[in-house]
C-alpha cells in the first residue's frame, strides 16, 4: 500500500512537473512567435572631393585671372629695380572628405624657377628664381607653406586632419617684393617662371 | 523565471495533503484519483509568420553618392514578407525601429556631418490601415493598428524615405556599417 501510494504520488509529482514543462514551452513558443527583430544595414565608403579652384574676390593684386587651373603673375618684375614685384591671390576649393584625412601640398620647383634653367646660367648678380608662400586653410587645420627657392627640387608639406571636413579648401599664394634665390632686390633674368602647386586629399 | 519555479514547488505540498487524507482509510487495497485531466485552447493566440527570404537583414548598400558624399535619394531595399501569419482573435500589430546609426564614428560628428540615417518602416497587409514608423519623427501614432477579425494573411515589412538624420544638407560620415533594428509584434488584443 506504501507502495502504490509512493508510485501514486511520483506519477503525479512527474505528471505535475510535464505540465508546468509544458506551460514554460507554450509561453516561450508564443513570444517567440509575435515578434520579429529585423536589422537594417548600410555603409559610407570613404570620400574626399575637390572641386575645380575658384579665385576669391578682392584678392587678386598684380595676378591675371584664374584660367583653368593655371595662375599667371600680371607682371613678376619691378620696372624701376627690375627685381620681384609683389604679387599675391587668393584661391578656394569646394571640398568634402568624410573621414579623417590628410592634406598635401606639393610644388614641384620649390619656387618659381625660370623655366630655361640649364641652358643658361644666370649671369652673375642675377637671381632666376622666385620664392613664394602658400598659405593653407581647411576646416580646423591651417598650414604656411615655404616655397624658399633654396634649391630646384620637388617638395611637399602633408598635415593630418582627424575629422572629417566640408567646406572650402583656401590656398593663398603670396609674393613679396623684392624676393629672390639670391638677395633681396637681386635682379631676375629674363624668361618664363613657373611652378606647379598640386593639393591632395587623400587617407592618412 | 519566478513564476515557474512557483509552480514546481506548489504539487508537492498537495500532494503531501492527499497522502496525510489517504493514510485514514483502512481496507486489503488502496487506489488514487480519480485524477482530473483537463485542457483548454486559448481563443486569442497570434503567430507571425516566417520571414519569406529567411534573414532578417535589410541591406540598403551604399548611402551616399560618392561625387558629394550626400545621402543617395533613391535608397532602397527588398521588402520583407512574414508568410502564414495567424490570429485566432481580434488583434493589434505594432511596428518599431530605430535610425541607421554609424557602428565605428561614435563620437559627435562635425559641422556639416551625421552618423545617423532615419527612414520609416512600414507593415501592411494585415491590417486595414499600414502599421507605420519614422524613425526621424517626435511621434508615432501610427505605429500600432488593430484587425477586428480573426483570421491569416501576409504582412510585407518595407522601407522607405531615407534621410540623413539633422537635414539633407549634412553629410554621412564615413562608416563601413551603419546599422538599425526593425522590430514587428502581433499581438492579440482584447
Amino acid at each position: 500500500m506504501r507502495n502504490t501510494r509512493s508510485l501514486a504520488a511520483a506519477t503525479l509529482v512527474m505528471a505535475s512537473a510535464i505540465t508546468v514543462l509544458l506551460v514554460g514551452q507554450l509561453a516561450k513558443a508564443q513570444t517567440d512567435d509575435n515578434v520579429r527583430d529585423m536589422v537594417v544595414r548600410g555603409r559610407v565608403p570613404k570620400v574626399c572631393t575637390l572641386a575645380a579652384p575658384t579665385l576669391s574676390s578682392g584678392e587678386l593684386v598684380n595676378f591675371r585671372t584664374l584660367n583653368g587651373s593655371s595662375l599667371e603673375v600680371d607682371a613678376l618684375t619691378d620696372p624701376v629695380t627690375l627685381s620681384t614685384r609683389a604679387a599675391s591671390a587668393q584661391v578656394t576649393f569646394a571640398a568634402v572628405c568624410n573621414y579623417a584625412h590628410q592634406i598635401v601640398l606639393e610644388s614641384q620647383n620649390n619656387g618659381l624657377w625660370r623655366s630655361e634653367l640649364g641652358l643658361t646660367p644666370a649671369p652673375t648678380g642675377f637671381s632666376d628664381a622666385v620664392p613664394y608662400t602658400a598659405t593653407l586653410t581647411w576646416g580646423p587645420v591651417s598650414n604656411v607653406f615655404q616655397a624658399d627657392a633654396s634649391a630646384r627640387r620637388l617638395r611637399d608639406s602633408a598635415q593630418a586632419v582627424d575629422q572629417p571636413v566640408v567646406g572650402d579648401i583656401v590656398l593663398r599664394l603670396d609674393i613679396q617684393p623684392g624676393a629672390t634665390n639670391l638677395q633681396t632686390n637681386a635682379p631676375l633674368v629674363s624668361g618664363v617662371y613657373r611652378d606647379t602647386l598640386r593639393l591632395t586629399v587623400e587617407p592618412q | 523565471m519566478h513564476r515557474a519555479l512557483s509552480l514546481l514547488i506548489a504539487p508537492p505540498v498537495l500532494l503531501a495533503l492527499a497522502a496525510a487524507a489517504h493514510a485514514q482509510t483502512v481496507g486489503p487495497s488502496d487506489s488514487a484519483g480519480p485524477i482530473q485531466i483537463t485542457a483548454t485552447v486559448p481563443n486569442n493566440v497570434c503567430t507571425l509568420g516566417s520571414l519569406s527570404d529567411g534573414d532578417n537583414l535589410f541591406d540598403v548598400g551604399v548611402l551616399i553618392d560618392t561625387t558629394t558624399g550626400l545621402l543617395r535619394p533613391d535608397l532602397s531595399a527588398p521588402p520583407k514578407v512574414l508568410t502564414g501569419t495567424q490570429c485566432s482573435s481580434r488583434s493589434q500589430l505594432t511596428i518599431a525601429a530605430t535610425p541607421m546609426i554609424a557602428q565605428a564614428f561614435v563620437t559627435t560628428p562635425p559641422t556639416g556631418f551625421s552618423r545617423g540615417v532615419d527612414y520609416t518602416a512600414t507593415a501592411s497587409g494585415w491590417t486595414p490601415i499600414e502599421a507605420r514608423y519614422s524613425t526621424g519623427a517626435a511621434a508615432n501614432a501610427a505605429a500600432s493598428q488593430v484587425r477586428e477579425t480573426a483570421g491569416s494573411a501576409d504582412i510585407t515589412i518595407s522601407l522607405s524615405g531615407f534621410a540623413t538624420a539633422g537635414g539633407p544638407t549634412l553629410r554621412p560620415v564615413a562608416d563601413d556599417t551603419y546599422q538599425g533594428a526593425v522590430v514587428v509584434t502581433l499581438a492579440a488584443a482584447s
